[in-house]
């Protein structure tokens, strides 16, 4: 992910997957990114592989966590979690996500009826 | 909240597992891919199809790794780090110039951290109290007085108690040498009475049993004791049950009330505390200033408001009481000011700016072999430059190898300091270091360690920057196509080399001198006591007990008269004589004097002079001839008129081209009832301490007119005055039984003790000296070789062309030759100026000392010649033919 995209684009991508991994419990990096990509309905046309620069940083920050598991497929995967401090975080900003328009409100949506 | 910490952790930590985490994400991304694939071929793809296309749908994995590394980490510390790892592999891949480098800067380093742990024993930390920031000495200060002493009368400080705002605790104490019996031979012990919240003040507490109640300071009831630790362990074995038990202290009986531990060495010569009983008298005594005062400052004033209260009630004081205190005012000075070794400040800093000077050295050797290798590096930065790294990344690359050396340098300096405070230490003879305040905080500690971390970081820099930044070239193809060999500094670096020579000689000449003239002060010093023959004179000192016996002149007078006879009388004894304070006995003895019709104009002017009072054979012994008039003899006693003689300087400043005998002057202010001495003669100069330059001004007085209720005495002996100690003892015993006697030396051994700090900053002068002359030496060396290298083209074809040998040594010569001159044009004034300075500080320093100043020079520069001759010749040596062929 190039350092001149914006913020915004960083922090709305943070929030989806701390949003997925809520709703939809422990999923690994490729879960998640088809989970995102479904329910943008391709609105964010970027590289699957850009989801893991959001997940360090959730990580640094401890908003999440990561396990080594067995997937679907009986593959080695690491799954991500959100954590306690995580879903604090979440709910704290629920009311500014409120806010955020458009694409934002249509994923928690579609996310909370899938 | 703490998002920034866990982040910052959470990164610090990857940095740490950074091979590990790699695996990990590449296997995350391995699995990624697998599912992308299967999801395409269940999509209807072939294989080949399916893979491709998940690729695009991942991206690529060599970015995804490096921006997954970038987010993980801290990309400012890794490639700090991997500057360190490349710098760790150049200096590895050369030994010679790692360890030379490394060692040069060591000296430097470990020379600095050394006098600095000294520095703060000596200054920052001379008593080791737990809130010394916020302690204070108090005292009465007169106008124009030229003397700090922190003295108070009682009355005074009662008074002060009783009004101050300002202290949580103020506490007075006076000194007393009791003899202490009971444990042992009589033994003289330094005590001091103090008032009852002393310890308070100071804010320390005992280690065994407790101190003075409040009550405890009234007469009557003060006959108790608080033992130093070092006393409690040397007379009294440690005894653990030692709290109630009694000493006898001057033949009273006191109680053992507690011991105090190894920490509180306040005042620092200080064995036990008595309290301090003021009798009714003494409590309304204005005139006699024989109290100091500590105080410890109440939370929230600092002491500017604290001093500014204190003169406020000595005003008021000096109004209310104007025949006693007019002209006094108060002061109020650190408790760190007061309690550090007198005199030492300005030799730290001496030394302080020596080691400095030797550091400068250092730097400027490891800048010239930084830039003698930037040089030969110049392709490879060239070609950095080329592959696209920024000027900023080149010059931190250098200045990381810079201060890596400097921080190796650092780690080999602090061993040497260790080594080098050993030795300091072993040095000191154990009965000196309950004097010296601070000795026993000399080490390394944190502090000490974190001075020579950033001393390694600036010298580190210091050294780097020139090269680093010299180094970068912004024409690369003009370095490219160059040829590797012939790439000299160009002519900026050149200059800049030359400038490191120039400041080096001056550095190294400055040092030397001031080491040169220090070291031949201090022997100047030693020599002028020879006279003395301090070898064959046994000194012993002794106090009179404050005891209404001893309170009678006459008594005294006798006291002396009989102990002198039966010193005289032993046998190996040539001569007994006694004066109240030997040369370099730490006594000095200053007081107040008044010449009869030339009264002081005011009280700036008042007359001080060294006081001694002496017997009859005093100038004989020490070998001190009389100039002029008459010596005392034995009948200058307790009836006839009371005659002085006086110094032949102090002649020479109040009677000029006169003769002073025949005139009257008197010991003490102008209007005191003491009485006025005729002068009888003229005495030869005595130095008597070495804090200055010129003789101290003196007057003598025969002991029988003035007897004080201290004396020293001393032992003419035929053969080794140690075989007489004993005898000495039992010949005081046969006069007085229990009159203790202390300090039972030779006059060699009190010169040298007493001379003792002198010798340190002697020696360590030299030290710093030899450490200049050397580097300086291998740093004119290093450039001359370097350049000779670089003009071996030059060289050759002189040599091709028919020049003589001689003609290339003269060559090489001359160029060194003008830069040492320019050094000595630099370094000669500036040695000058610090011949001024230590002038100042030690008598038998003279700033025209022609002789130091001709044989330094000649010493640096028959060095600095040598280090331009060796590469001189082997440029003589260059075979022309291989010099051509070099290009």
């Amino acid at each position: 992910m190039a350092a001149s995209k914006s913020e915004i684009l960083y922090g709305t991508l943070d929030l989806m997957v701390l949003r997925t991994l809520e709703a939809m419990g422990p999923l690994h990096g490729y879960g998640l990114a088809r989970r995102i990509e479904q329910i943008s309905e391709d609105a964010l046309q970027v590289n699957q592989g850009t989801i893991y620069a959001s997940l360090v940083r959730l990580q640094q920050r401890g908003w999440i966590s990561a396990a080594w598991g067995a997937s679907e497929n009986n593959r080695r995967a690491k799954f991500y979690s959100i954590t306690k401090i995580g879903r604090k975080q979440l709910s704290a900003e629920a009311a500014s996500w409120e806010k955020i328009s458009g694409i934002i409100a249509r994923v928690l949506q579609l996310g909370e009826r899938s | 909240m703490f998002d920034w910490l866990r982040i910052l952790t959470s990164k610090a930590r990857a940095l740490l597992s950074k091979r590990h985490l790699d695996e990990d994400f590449a296997e995350e991304l391995q699995t990624h891919l697998a599912s992308l694939t299967e999801e395409n071929i269940s999509g209807g793809m072939t294989l080949e199809e399916a893979s491709r296309a998940a690729r695009l749908r991942l991206g690529g994995l060599t970015q995804l790794q490096e921006a997954h590394r970038e987010h993980r980490g801290l990309p400012m510390v890794e490639t700090f780090f991997q500057d360190i790892r490349y710098t760790v592999r150049t200096l590895r891949n050369n030994p010679g110039f790692t360890l030379v480098a490394v060692l040069t800067l060591a000296l430097g380093i470990g020379a600095n951290t050394a006098i600095f742990s000294m520095a703060q024993g000596f200054l920052l930390k001379p008593v080791s109290l737990p809130h010394l920031d916020r302690l204070v000495a108090i005292g009465e200060l007169q106008a124009h007085d030229m003397n700090d002493a922190i003295r108070v009368s009682p009355a005074n400080y009662l008074d002060w108690a009783s009004q101050t705002r300002s202290f949580d605790h103020i506490s007075a104490f006076y000194w007393e040498s009791v003899n202490l019996s009971g444990v042992g031979a009589p033994q003289e012990a330094q005590g001091i009475h103090v008032s009852t919240d002393f310890f308070e003040a100071l804010g320390v507490k005992p280690l065994l049993g407790r101190t003075f109640l409040p009550a405890e300071d009234q007469a009557g009831h003060d006959q108790e004791v608080v033992l130093t630790r070092g006393l409690w362990e040397r007379q009294f074995g440690g005894d653990p049950n030692i709290v109630g038990k009694t000493v006898r202290i001057n033949s009273r009986s006191y109680m053992v009330l507690g011991v105090m531990d190894q920490d509180c060495k306040f005042p620092q010569t200080v064995e036990l505390w008595l309290p301090l009983a003021l009798e009714p008298k003494a409590q309304h005594n204005r005139s006699d200033r024989y109290l100091q005062a500590v105080a410890y400052l109440r939370p929230g004033v600092d002491r500017k408001q604290a001093a500014a209260e204190m003169k406020t009630i000595a005003h008021r004081l000096s109004d209310l009481y104007p025949e006693t205190n007019r002209d006094w005012t108060a002061q109020v000075i650190p408790l760190r000011d007061y309690a550090m070794f007198r005199g030492s400040a300005p030799f730290m800093f001496l030394l302080m700016g020596a080691v400095g000077f030797v550091l400068l050295i250092a730097c400027a050797n490891v800048a010239n072999l930084l830039f003698a290798r930037a040089t030969g590096r110049r392709r490879e930065i060239a070609i950095r430059a080329a592959l696209g790294a920024t000027r900023w990344r080149v010059v931190r690359q250098l200045l990381s190898e810079s201060l890596l050396l400097g921080l190796l340098g650092a780690g080999a300096g602090l061993l040497l300091a260790q080594w080098a405070i050993f030795l300091i230490l072993a040095n000191m003879p154990p009965e000196l270091e309950r004097f010296v305040a601070g000795w026993d905080q000399i080490r390394l500690d944190g502090t000490v360690f974190v001075y020579a971390l950033a001393v390694a970081a600036a010298a580190g820099i210091l050294a780097g920057l020139a090269p680093a930044f010299h180094s970068w070239r912004p024409d690369l193809n003009a370095v490219l196509k160059e040829g590797a060999r012939n790439s000299s500094g160009g002519r900026s670096g050149n200059r800049l080399r030359n400038a490191f020579v120039v400041a080096q000689v001056s550095l190294a000449l400055v040092l030397m001198v001031g080491a040169g003239l220090m070291v031949g002060g201090f022997r100047a010093l030693l020599d002028t006591n020879r006279r003395f023959q301090p070898e064959s004179l046994l000194t012993l000192r002794l106090i009179l007990p404050d005891s209404p016996t001893y309170k009678n002149p006459h008594r005294r007078a006798a006291f002396y008269d009989q102990t002198l006879k039966e010193l005289a009388a032993l046998p190996g004894v040539r001569s007994a004589t006694l004066v109240t304070g030997f040369p370099f006995s730490g006594l000095l003895n200053n007081g107040l004097f008044n010449i009869e019709g030339q009264p002081a104009t005011d009280a700036g002017a008042q007359r001080y002079a060294v006081i001694k009072d002496i017997s009859p054979n005093y100038f004989e012994v020490m070998g001190a001839p009389l100039i002029e008039g008459r010596a005392f003899s034995d009948l200058d006693g307790t009836d006839s008129p009371p005659v002085a003689l006086v110094s032949g300087r102090l002649a020479k400043v109040y009677w000029p081209n006169r003769s002073p005998v025949g005139h009257r002057i008197k010991v003490g202010a102008q209007d005191s009832p003491d009485p006025w001495l005729t002068i009888v003669g003229v005495a030869d100069d005595i130095k008597y301490a070495w804090p200055s330059a010129l003789p101290e001004l003196t007057v003598y007085r025969p002991y029988r007119q003035a007897p004080e209720n201290f004396m020293a005495f001393g032992l003419r002996t035929d053969g080794d005055p140690a075989t007489l100690v004993s005898a000495a003892r039992f010949a005081v015993a046969r006069v007085r039984p229990d009159q203790p006697i202390f300090e039972v030396k030779t006059m060699d051994r009190v010169i040298h003790d007493n001379t003792l700090p002198i010798a340190y900053t002697a020696v360590m002068m030299a030290v710093a000296g030899v450490l200049a002359l050397l580097l300086a030496s291998i740093g004119v060396y290093g450039v001359m070789a370097y350049s000779v290298a670089e003009r071996t083209h030059e060289i050759g074809v002189r040599i091709v062309v028919g020049a003589r040998p001689a003609e290339v040594v003269r060559l090489v010569l001359t160029r060194g030759f003008q830069l040492m001159l320019l050094g000595f044009a630099f370094g000669l004034p500036c040695a000058y100026g610090l011949a001024h300075l230590e002038a100042n500080l030690l008598a038998g320093v003279s700033a025209r000392d022609f002789w130091t100043f001709s044989w330094v020079s000649g010493l640096l520069a028959v060095a600095s010649l040598l280090a331009c001759y060796i590469p001189a010749r082997r440029a003589v040596r260059v075979d022309p033919i291989l010099a051509l062929r070099y290009e």
